[in-house]
């Protein structure tokens, strides 16, 4: 079920009323069944799968606890141990491989023994993707890896490492969590604190106004344009790209936000999963402030294991253009993904290696770096390199992002800017503001973010009386301005395919 | 710490009132209130829901065909017409329920179109339109859940999610959308009450009329049958007197058969059924205003008479153009004959135009300068049912009047000097010197310039106030008398 259903709004309230009310042996177990029928109203048979791969990550932790309380010398331990990570590991992204990437495999190895003239008559399975199985995959495995390092002991209640890994808040797209953080919060239960749960209501309100007011209503524009690209050639798409990068913002972190805000009603505290990232001043800070769970799993459990940046410059940007191709590839089973991914480590290599001149540059120029153009530049600057990027990501394949570069390089209509055509292209003119105005509040609360300012904490503090007004009309506002209901096809979340 | 968890709860409660008074009120300012919702028409019944001895249901037959005003006018019956688009008898059953939880009617009026359909509903619009303006109830609820819990549409590959099943409970579900089209008719309320009923202002001939006296085959699947016998039942057991209907349409083969399978019912329950197929009450080629279905205005207010005379010949209602209710009710009918007389001086049809006389309590001359318009039958028709009507046009015919209630037509009445005695008085045609001009008892009544080339000029007047005057100027095939609107002047 979506967070924007009414399933959802009547399930969600069910759970907390109950975990709630119950004596604190029957939490857990009430967590969990809710987790795994949150995850049968997608497709009940691939529960199955979660409880198979949960078993497989419980298990191989159990048996790297046991080596690691053996009589063994290390040597011997650290083989072992590196038998059952690698078993983990091998299983699980394989069970990942056949779901996702099979097919899109098997086209390659088509295509290239066709360079070579030989036919491959590769089968094509009909495979439905598992709704979530990137993000529980990873989490298990980090798990693993976490065991491994001796920085969390092994889980023995079996029950609860399953809610670790199937905890429905943030089952189907995160973000990915630590077994050191939410592991250990599930072990202790807490009591209904009210403050918990009014902060856990704003940020469930944040999230659906990203998600249903801001997310959902621009992808109505960029839908259509990306939709028909010859009909909406030029200017329209450089505007839809602009916004795309606010629709998939608003997407993900809206989600994010209210997987964080139900998961602190229920007084479980998710990590961050975006930071003000389009106030970045490069892209590596975009990265650091990017789906920083999915981000910070690549650096701890792959770049870190490469080497990082321990091994000189050469390979440090090998290992981060593995990194950030294999982050592409996780997305989705395409070239425009791969590229996505690929074009993101290239700005991070380029700009370390001007790093030099660009230092030089400020000190002959004497420019200042905290001011506030040089700032805005460098903002400006990283914006349209990462909106850059998200064309392939959108696209629906490479080619595809490669005509609408084109277009938007060769067809010249800055005319379209002024003349309301931008009215026609799915969102009539009121509705066309709203978003702008949308996206205005965003990057208000973005910037009071980066300057330690809490919006919900604000509100918090006031008086009594403009705390239940704000709820109120915010929670109507949100309601009434959504793209939700008649006419609307409960747009799916864009990151559940992955 | 008790006190703080009070305070806690206060203050969960008091924002959970403020939001649903939120949301209360942007669903008033939503829901959609142009006529076709029925929201307004429906939300006006609420208030004088004592009012009404009469009440009708059926499909938009019954909205466009019963004018509860005018049965008032002519009877003194107080009735309310329930009557929405595509309402099937499950619909009827149900819209029946909720108002039985506001008032308990003298008589209930059934019409039995779609009596033969499978499923309870037609689509999730359609249950807008019938149940936006009732309250939430419990009944609403029942009501809902049983319609749109529809077995043998699911069958066919149809269902109802539950958001659109909320959405007709809640509508502001499908309306909140809406913020961007507000008007002034969503804040400020300039509803002319009609009692239920909608106006068809057009007039198209018919495609086919069956009469065939074979009978429809009654399945055991029809969900339409099942509750039309539960809608008997609940009357008869409520005490209410019941009478069915099949209110004229030109009918195909089908739907003739499902009014003749009726009767079959009635005479099962013992309840009054008055098949209108079978009566020759309207002129189908002139009173609908499409081809397959709904009465234009005049068709309705030919419906309503014998409508409102057959039920005060069958049933024991009160009159009540003396009790305390009358002047409200009087106050009612004023109005919508004012917004009825808009209908006219906007209308650029002449055969629309023509079908709107039918009023004959207005005074209306007809200068037919043109006589062709006579070899066309519709518009021969049409001429002959302005006002109270008249049998005596033909190709001769130069004037129609309709003055104090009565209507005359003139024949060869274009010499100078020209007098008849009629029923509305001595009626005489005098020329001046770049005029011509019609004496009613020694009084103008018209003057025209004789050198006006319209072909037909049509002057309303009510009270002495004008309606409206226009000239239309036509031509008319010889072949077929097909006729053409070259120009409309007023």
């Amino acid at each position: 079920m979506l967070f924007n259903s009414i399933e959802f709004l009547t399930f969600f309230p069910l759970i907390v009323l109950s975990y709630f009310v119950i004596p604190e042996k029957f939490k857990q177990p009430l967590l969990l069944m809710a987790s795994y029928y949150f995850y049968m109203c997608w497709n009940a048979k691939y529960v199955l799968l979660i409880l198979l791969l949960t078993v497989i990550t419980y298990v191989s932790g159990l048996l790297i606890g046991k080596v690691n309380n053996s009589s063994y010398d290390v040597v011997k331990q650290t083989a072992l141990k590196n038998w059952i990570v690698a078993g983990s590991f091998i299983i699980n992204l394989g069970i990942l491989f056949y779901y996702k990437y099979i097919n899109f495999a098997l086209t390659i190895l088509t295509n290239l023994f066709a360079q070579i003239h030989i036919q491959l008559n590769a089968p094509v399975f009909d495979i439905i993707l598992p709704v979530g199985i990137s993000f529980y995959t990873f989490q298990s495995l980090s798990y693993t890896m976490d065991v491994y390092r001796n920085e969390i002991y092994a889980e023995k209640n079996f029950f609860r490492y399953a809610l670790f890994v199937s905890f429905f808040p943030q089952l189907l797209a995160g973000p990915i969590e630590r077994s050191k953080n939410l592991l250990k919060q599930l072990a202790v239960p807490k009591k209904f604190c009210f403050e918990d749960a009014r902060e856990g209501i704003l940020l469930m309100m944040w999230g659906f106004f990203l998600k249903i007011v801001l997310a959902d209503r621009i992808a109505i524009f960029v839908d259509t344009v990306y939709g028909d690209f010859s009909t909406y050639p030029g200017a329209y798409l450089v505007v839809a790209t602009l916004l795309f990068a606010f629709q998939i913002y608003c997407d993900f972190a809206g989600y994010s936000t209210i997987a964080m805000g139900a998961a602190k009603i229920l007084g479980i505290k998710l990590m961050e999963n975006f930071d003000a990232p389009y106030l970045s001043t490069s892209v590596s800070e975009f990265w650091k402030k990017w789906h920083i769970s999915l981000t910070s799993w690549f650096k701890d459990y792959l770049y870190i294991p490469l080497g990082g940046s321990r091994r000189g410059s050469i390979r440090k940007y090998i290992n981060k253009m593995i990194v950030f191709l294999l982050s592409g590839l996780w997305h989705g089973p395409s070239f425009s993904f791969i590229a996505w991914g690929g074009l993101n480590g290239l700005y991070q290599i380029i700009g370390e290696m001007l790093k030099p001149i660009r230092d030089k540059l400020v000190s002959v120029l004497r420019l200042d770096r905290e001011s506030l153009g040089h700032k805005l530049i460098h903002i400006a600057a990283t914006f349209v390199l990462v909106d850059f990027s998200w064309i392939f990501f959108r696209a629906y394949s490479f080619k595809e992002a490669l005509e609408i570069i084109k277009s938007m390089i060769t067809v010249k209509n800055p005319w379209v800017l002024f003349d309301s055509s931008l009215y026609m292209c799915g969102l009539d003119e009121k509705n066309f503001h709203l978003m702008l105005l949308g996206i205005v509040i965003l990057l208000f609360a973005d910037f009071c973010k980066r300057k330690g300012i809490k919006i919900r904490e604000v509100v918090v503090r006031q008086d009594y009386w403009f705390r239940w007004c704000f709820f109120a009309f915010a929670i109507s506002a949100i309601f009434t301005l959504g793209v939700w209901g008649q006419d609307y096809n409960e747009a799916n979340f864009i990151y559940f395919q992955f | 710490m008790y006190k703080k968890t009070i305070q806690q709860i206060m203050s969960v409660l008091v924002t959970i009132c403020l939001l649903v008074g939120c949301l209360y009120y942007i669903q008033q300012l939503t829901r959609v209130k142009t006529a076709l919702t029925r929201d307004m028409s429906y939300s006006a019944y609420f208030k004088y829901a004592k009012d009404y001895d009469i009440l009708y249901f059926g499909t938009s037959h019954v909205m466009y065909g019963i004018n509860p005003l005018e049965i008032w006018n002519e009877y003194g019956l107080t009735s309310y017409n329930w009557g929405s688009p595509t309402c099937t008898l499950p619909k009827i059953y149900w819209k029946l329920m909720n108002v039985l939880d506001y008032e308990s009617p003298q008589l209930v009026v059934v019409d039995c179109y779609r009596t033969t359909w499978l499923h309870k509903t037609y689509n999730k619009y359609r249950m807008h339109e019938a149940f936006d303006a009732f309250p939430l109830s419990y009944t609403k609820w029942t009501a809902i859940d049983d319609l749109m819990k529809d077995e043998i549409r699911m069958e066919d590959g149809l269902f109802y999610t539950d958001l659109e099943r909320y959405s007709i409970l809640f509508p502001v579900c499908d309306y909140h959308s809406r913020w961007g089209e507000l008007q002034k008719i969503d804040f400020v309320n300039e509803f002319v009450d009609t009692k239920g009923c909608e106006f068809e202002i057009d007039v198209d001939e018919p495609i086919e009329i069956s009469n065939t006296s074979e009978k429809a085959e009654i399945t055991e699947n029809m969900q339409g049958v099942i509750y039309l016998e539960r809608i008997i039942e609940e009357c008869q057991n409520r005490n209410i007197p019941l009478l069915l209907t099949y209110l004229p349409f030109p009918t195909d083969e089908t739907c003739k058969k499902e009014s003749n399978v009726i009767q079959d019912i009635a005479d099962k329950y013992g309840v009054n059924y008055v098949n209108f197929t079978n009566l020759d009450v309207v002129n189908y080629q002139i009173d609908y205003s499409d081809s397959a279905s709904h009465m234009n205005i005049a068709g309705q207010k030919k419906v309503s008479e014998y409508l409102g005379e057959y039920i005060c010949e069958n049933y024991e209602i009160e009159d009540r153009r003396d009790s305390a209710i009358a002047d409200r009710w009087n106050a009612w009918y004023k109005e919508y004959k004012e917004y009825e007389a808009g209908f006219i001086n906007s209308q650029n049809d002449l055969d629309t135009y023509l079908m709107l006389l039918y009023d004959s309590s207005n005074d209306i001359i007809i200068d037919l300068k043109e006589n062709a318009l006579t070899s066309n039958n519709v518009y021969k028709d049409l001429l002959s049912g302005v006002g109270s009507g008249t049998d005596k046009i033909n190709d001769t015919t130069d004037f129609i009047i309709v003055h104090a209630g009565k209507t005359i037509a003139l024949d060869n009445f274009r010499e100078n000097g020209v007098t008849k005695e009629t029923e509305i008085g001595t009626v005489s045609l005098r020329y001046g010197d770049s005029e011509y001009s019609i004496y009613i008892d020694g009084d103008e009544y018209y003057t025209e310039s004789i050198n006006d080339s319209a072909s037909i000029r049509i002057k309303a007047t009510k009270n002495d106030n004008l309606l409206d005057d226009v000239r239309f100027k036509y031509t008319v095939d010889p072949e077929n008398t097909s006729v053409s609107i070259v120009n409309v002047s007023r």
